[in-house]
């Protein structure tokens, strides 16, 4: 009778949609279209950065499991996401060590010491980013080949740029983030895959808005909000960072208040801040606000009248 | 009427077509039957009969001090014993085993009387006496719950037809098989509650069901058929009830102050039976479904007939069954003892291959929000799941984690294949130590 007991099993006994691992592969499709542009414009640099990233990230978590006698999670594919996520950080004639870098301090510090999947408090991709970014302040800054990186300054600067080079993926800055024609692509797999749901995003746009119509200085100019949006990482931060089930709230509620603390923090330091990777450290600050947003947003229950479907 | 819809709930894949063409067929039991005297509300049946009586079909075998929830014998035999056994829920109950003498030599049954001559509180005690509890597991008993909404006061009178758990068929079968007995409990219903709308509530995929009903009540005033949007768990009484109605409701005796009084469609045909047979009940329609079962299809089992003679009598097991459930496959128990009896509250049996049922390891949680986004009762497992590890109870219920219906829609959806539904039932229950 023990014997049997053993392998009992509770309900339910079918399961079924996805798993975690086929999120990880949905996400890791959705980021193609702009590894794939990343790789048309910077050629070998791109496909160098990413692959040696990726590889950095596998490696690092296996070791980590290895020797602290954890479990294995490198099949959970959260790593590879992690990887690409920072070469597409990375600018691309940054030297490919960096990568390395980032990926071990986002692995290991960000996400392995605190608890793993599910339970690190900051993003671990723009954690990277931040770490790299204060670290190797003159290589990380350089987005061309020796050359300026004019378009961020012009955006913070508030003249006019070119909008239609910054969705054509024809202007300067990290891999990732230079072509908004790719990450919306990207972004459009996602909802659709049902990766995400839009609240993060939509209340994050939204509020964005507001702010840059308010305090922009320009009013309502279709230019330099169109150039506000497509340049300077905001799609990638909205669509790719900050939906990272882990560090945003879980309550619907949350994740709208969590998207509206983003787009103010974003638009105070576009409008009044100096660099135009200032956007990453706003993440990490308003991930700190998750368990305190999702303590006060407690949805109602169905019997309380929360269930209404309107 | 519009229907209220509610959030939540998963639209599952039905694995149905197994069974649903299977017409209801009578299994025919040799063995000893087990009768488990089960409490309910506070009473517990007791046994009229001892070790060495000679027992009729029919024949009340156990009853309730105060006249209810009785037992009736479904073979003629020969009492063995009255002794503990386990039922299929892993409970152990004081249990009349009758050995079964093969001969199904009835008893007198009670006189038939016209509804019309029944008074309310007539009717109410003659389903008390024949102990009619709801087909459902944890079933209330109908005698408590017609009481307790008294003569005249009932509303709404909801017959749940839906059948939104995978696999289970029997309620679509008995709409096809038995609809004049479905018809009849609609009469009595009719004639207990004549001034309330009376609604046959039909899952959407059950077409065929819905035509013949449609047909049947067509020249019925006050009597109508809901289409039901099949999203399991839409066959949840407390789902059901707020889907007609659009009031929330945490049970169904709360509903009934309200006038909502809920009735499963099995329930109904065995009302119809005892008020125009006067048969008590004595058996159910269950599914019989699953890859590993050799002949799938919707059986009439008598009370007391154990689960393992059920599939024996079906043609057993092929080599590819790997487990037997008790209930549907979101909500049952796995039976490692088939040696169990058929009780009212027992659904179907499920006789599922590996294929079917996968088993996969709990990895960590992800915190993608897919629990919450199925949650019928709005309530985010992810946290539950992980104040219920802490034993934090401050923290789960100001999360309202009392209010979960254990449906497991959360379970189902978890990527990471976490037991959340397990965790929370757990300290749910644990709550009610304090």
């Amino acid at each position: 009778m023990q014997e049997k007991l053993k392998n009992i099993r509770s309900s339910p006994y079918i399961s079924g949609g996805d798993t975690s691992v086929s999120i990880m592969i949905k996400i890791i499709i959705s980021l193609l279209p702009i590894v794939c542009f990343a790789v048309y414009k910077y050629k070998l640099n791109a496909v160098f950065h990413i692959f040696i990233t990726v590889l950095a990230c596998i490696f690092v978590e296996y070791l980590f499991c290895f020797i602290t006698k954890k479990r294995n999670t490198v099949k959970d594919g959260s790593a590879v996401v992690t990887g690409i996520l920072i070469a597409l950080l990375l600018p691309a004639y940054a030297p490919y060590y960096m990568g390395v870098i980032g990926g071990v301090f986002a692995i290991v510090v960000v996400k392995k010491l605190c608890g793993g999947i599910g339970k690190y408090i900051i993003n671990p991709s723009a954690a990277a980013k931040c770490f790299l970014f204060l670290s190797f302040p003159t290589v990380m800054r350089v987005y061309s080949n020796g050359a300026a990186d004019l378009s961020v300054k012009n955006l913070i600067d508030g003249k006019n740029i070119d909008t239609l080079s910054l969705i054509v993926g024809d202007s300067v800055g990290s891999m990732g983030e230079v072509c908004a024609a790719a990450l919306l692509i990207g972004a459009i797999i996602l909802v659709v895959s049902g990766v995400i749901d839009v609240y993060i995003p939509a209340s994050y746009t939204i509020s964005f808005l507001i702010m840059l119509i308010i305090f922009g200085g320009r009013g309502f100019d279709a230019g330099y909000i169109a150039a506000q949006f497509a340049g300077g990482g905001f799609l990638f931060v909205a669509w790719f960072i900050a939906t990272d089930y882990t560090t945003a709230p879980i309550t619907y509620k949350g994740q709208v208040i969590y998207g509206i603390l983003l787009g103010i923090f974003t638009a105070m330091v576009r409008i009044w801040g100096h660099r135009n990777e200032d956007i990453y450290f706003i993440v990490l600050i308003v991930n700190l606000f998750t368990p305190f947003i999702e303590d006060i947003t407690i949805p109602k229950p169905f019997i309380l009248g929360g269930g209404k479907n309107v | 009427m519009k229907l209220h819809s509610y959030l939540g709930g998963i639209a599952l894949r039905p694995y149905k077509e197994q069974s649903k063409n299977c017409e209801i067929i009578s299994i025919v039991p040799e063995d000893d039957m087990v009768y488990p005297l089960i409490p309910c509300e506070g009473k517990c049946p007791l046994a009229y009969v001892k070790a060495g009586d000679k027992v009729k079909i029919g024949q009340q075998i156990a009853g309730a001090s105060d006249g209810t929830l009785g037992i009736y014998s479904s073979v003629s035999g020969i009492v063995k014993a009255v002794a503990k056994k386990k039922n299929y829920d892993m409970k152990i109950y004081d249990s009349i085993i009758i050995e079964n003498d093969g001969e199904f030599e009835e008893g007198e049954f009670d006189e038939v009387v016209d509804i019309e001559q029944l008074s309310f509180i007539q009717i109410v005690n003659l389903l008390g006496a024949y102990g009619i509890r709801e087909y459902i597991r944890g079933g209330f008993s109908l005698y408590e719950k017609l009481k307790r909404i008294g003569e005249n006061n009932a509303n709404y009178v909801i017959i749940n037809g839906v059948e939104c758990e995978p696999y289970l068929t029997s309620i679509y079968r008995r709409f096809i098989d038995d609809s004049d007995m479905i018809f009849d409990g609609v009469r009595v219903m009719k004639h207990l509650f004549p001034k309330s709308v009376i609604i046959i509530a039909i899952g959407d995929d059950n077409k065929e069901a819905v035509a013949i009903m449609e047909k049947k009540i067509k020249n019925e005033p006050n009597v109508e058929v809901e289409i039901i949007p099949n999203l399991y768990p839409s066959g949840d009484c407390c789902r059901l009830i707020y889907q007609i109605s659009g009031k929330a409701f945490e049970n169904e005796i709360q509903a009934l102050s309200d006038g909502i009084i809920c009735i499963n469609v099995d329930t109904l045909c065995a009302v119809s039976n005892a008020v125009f047979e006067g048969l008590p009940p004595m058996s159910r329609v269950i599914t019989l479904s699953g890859e590993g079962c050799v002949n799938p299809g919707n059986y009439e089992v008598l009370f007391g007939t154990s689960i393992e003679e059920v599939i024996r009598f079906t043609g057993g097991q092929n080599e590819d069954a790997y487990i037997t459930v008790a209930g549907g496959p979101l909500t049952g128990i796995e039976l490692t003892d088939l040696n169990v009896p058929v009780t009212s509250s027992l659904e179907s049996i499920l006789i599922l291959s590996k294929r079917e049922t996968e088993n996969y390891e709990p990895e960590e949680c992800i915190r993608c929000s897919r629990c919450a986004a199925v949650c019928p009762n709005r309530l985010i497992p992810e946290k539950l799941f992980y104040y219920a590890k802490k034993g934090n109870y401050g923290k789960f219920l100001k999360w309202h984690g009392d209010s979960c219906s254990m449906c497991g829609c959360c379970s189902y959806v978890c990527p990471s294949h976490i037991p959340l539904t397990d965790y929370i039932t757990y300290m749910r229950d644990s709550l009610g130590e304090f």
